[in-house]
């Protein structure tokens, strides 16, 4: 079977960009800023861009060009090829497919809310709602939580998921370059654009209320920017930072190692590691950042402004947004800019949550594309299903935290050490910049094997002195959801064990491995 | 905004964008494989 490849250099940048570039851009970022020292956030996120977040993409693209040269595009068999010696490597590398899937199973049902706000927004199904609880009822009905004037089930989510599910198999389908390179660089260009629009649009509102002349879009870029220099001395604020940067990137999630296997030996990976990364800061940092805080601060003002963060940056991209552009000229199609831009975001980061998982199954069960998407498409299918039916108990939150919170980190400590340690630096190094445009500057080595690890161990370490035994007693949990969240415990654990008696499967059927045949 | 919100901002953007220009620059440019 002839091994699929990128149609361009700038092709497989925009669709690590594309991956890259999510929900969290507009609707996190703003938010975990703001509330964690405004401008002085940016000191600890870009220390942690250029400590953690940038090795991350290079150690990334590298081991996967490398894994790809031995026709594995899945962590399990990138593992393996770096580590011969050691028949258990490539158990971890199942934590590189278990974590895109899961966190496929409920991006897309949340990507199938955009969709259908930005049809509502067009035909004005939200009209109604004049008032944050109006807005909030709209939301709540939509997700089928209440039943109210709007929403009587499920049905119109569902129906609006099944779009969505099936636009995002059907991208995959049709491969790298046809499907995924062609929807992320039109996707990402559609998206830029009208986020530009929007900047502009809410940059230029002046003072809505000429009674409350401190509510304008200026002073809601200073309740973003305004360094707040005592919050440095926190090591949540650093722990937050770097949250973020692992998030924004697509780092730790073993997505950018399916889309570089793709790479011949001869391409680049310094140069488009970079300029990938980047991208998504313009997106972030400069785009996501001008929008959401600044016109809900002109509209809402700083007290509202303050409990709405506290309680949930996805408020006030669904419930607080809509509101402020029903009251500017034209605002319906503002408002269907902003959602059709998030949708755009969220579909170029989805198909390549499914692309791991997809490889692994042409790869190793020599499945065609068309059979492997189908495969996963049926398995994923099934598995979005508690979370739409059951999203009120708590299922999607419990995949949240496993899937993110959990996979990402654990799985960038795994290959920033098998990569700085294992393989070894010298032949890393080596291997990085086989075919690159760039070199990397000589400090990187220094800090691909000793910094960048330190720092996730201590992450890894922090994060499950304060998060794990609560997580793990669910003392945040209701009595009444317990059983929902066990389940889905449960049934993740059943989907991870499954994984790995997949790829003990695949290297007991073939003791005679790729790399070994080669 | 407060100065300090402003510097923030602005060297902020100054960062991104001009790693972001260097690399499409470095990309766009670069010798067709």
């Amino acid at each position: 079977m002839t091994r699929d490849r990128w149609g361009s250099k700038l092709g497989v940048i925009l669709a690590v960009a594309g991956s890259a570039v999510g929900l969290g851009n507009f609707l996190r970022f703003p938010g975990i800023a703001a509330q964690n020292g405004g401008g002085a956030f940016m000191i600890p996120y870009f220390v942690c861009f250029f400590l953690l977040g940038l090795p991350l993409m290079w150690i990334e693209w590298t081991i996967g060009r490398y894994g790809g040269g031995f026709e594995h595009s899945a962590a399990p068999g990138i593992f393996h090829t770096m580590w011969q010696k050691n028949r258990f490597i490539k158990y971890f590398g199942v934590i590189g497919i278990f974590g895109p899937t899961v966190i496929f199973i409920y991006y897309t049902y949340i990507e199938s809310w955009l969709l259908g706000y930005s049809f509502f927004a067009l035909t004005g199904k939200y009209a109604s709602c004049t008032d944050q609880a109006g807005m909030t009822s709209f939301l709540q009905g939509y997700q089928g939580l209440v039943h109210n004037e709007h929403f009587s089930g499920t049905q119109t989510a569902y129906l609006f998921f099944l779009i969505t599910f099936a636009l995002n198999i059907l991208v995959v389908c049709v491969g790298l370059r046809g499907g995924i390179e062609r929807v992320c660089k039109w996707g990402l260009l559609a998206l830029v654009i009208m986020a530009i629009v929007i900047v502009v649009r809410v940059l230029t509102l002046g003072i809505p209320d000429a009674a409350k002349p401190d509510w304008n879009p200026i002073a809601g870029l200073g309740f973003l920017w305004n360094p707040q220099w005592d919050k440095l001395k926190d090591a949540n604020v650093w722990l937050a930072a770097a949250g973020q940067i692992f998030f924004t990137l697509s780092v730790g999630f073993g997505v950018i190692l399916t889309y570089a296997s793709y790479l011949t030996k001869q391409d680049d990976v310094t140069l488009s590691g970079l300029t990938a990364a980047t991208t998504n800061e313009v997106a972030e940092v400069i785009l996501g950042g001008s929008i959401m805080i600044p016109a809900a601060f002109a509209f809402i003002g700083p007290v509202q402004m303050q409990t709405i963060v506290k309680q949930g940056l996805f408020d006030l991209g669904f419930v607080t947004m809509p509101l402020i552009f029903e009251k500017i000229v034209c605002g319906q199609y503002f408002a269907f800019m902003w959602f059709l831009l998030l949708f755009l975001a969220g579909l170029t980061s989805s198909i390549s949550l499914a692309m791991p998982a997809i490889a692994f199954l042409e790869d190793e069960f020599n499945l065609t594309r068309r059979e492997a998407a189908a495969v996963f498409g049926v398995v994923s299918f099934i598995l979005t299903q508690p979370v739409i039916f059951f999203l009120g108990k708590g299922v999607l939150g419990e995949m949240d935290f496993w899937g993110t919170s959990v996979c990402l980190v654990v799985f960038a400590t795994i290959e920033a050490v098998l990569f700085g340690w294992v393989f070894g630096m010298d032949r890393a190094w080596t291997e990085m910049h086989e075919g690159s445009d760039i070199r990397i500057p000589g400090v990187y080595r220094w800090i691909i094997k000793y910094i960048t690890p330190l720092m996730l161990i201590t992450i890894l370490g922090m994060w499950a002195w304060q998060e794990w035994k609560n997580k793990m007693m669910m003392t945040d949990v209701s009595e009444a959801d317990k059983p929902f969240i066990l389940l889905t415990r449960i049934g993740l654990g059943g989907l991870f064990l499954f994984l790995l008696l997949m790829v003990w499967i695949v290297w007991k059927r073939r003791p005679e491995t790729k790399e070994n045949a080669q | 905004m407060t100065p300090g919100g402003w510097i923030f901002m602005l060297t902020s953007w100054t960062v991104i964008l001009g790693l972001f220009s260097y690399c499409m620059v470095r990309t766009l440019g670069g010798k067709k494989k």
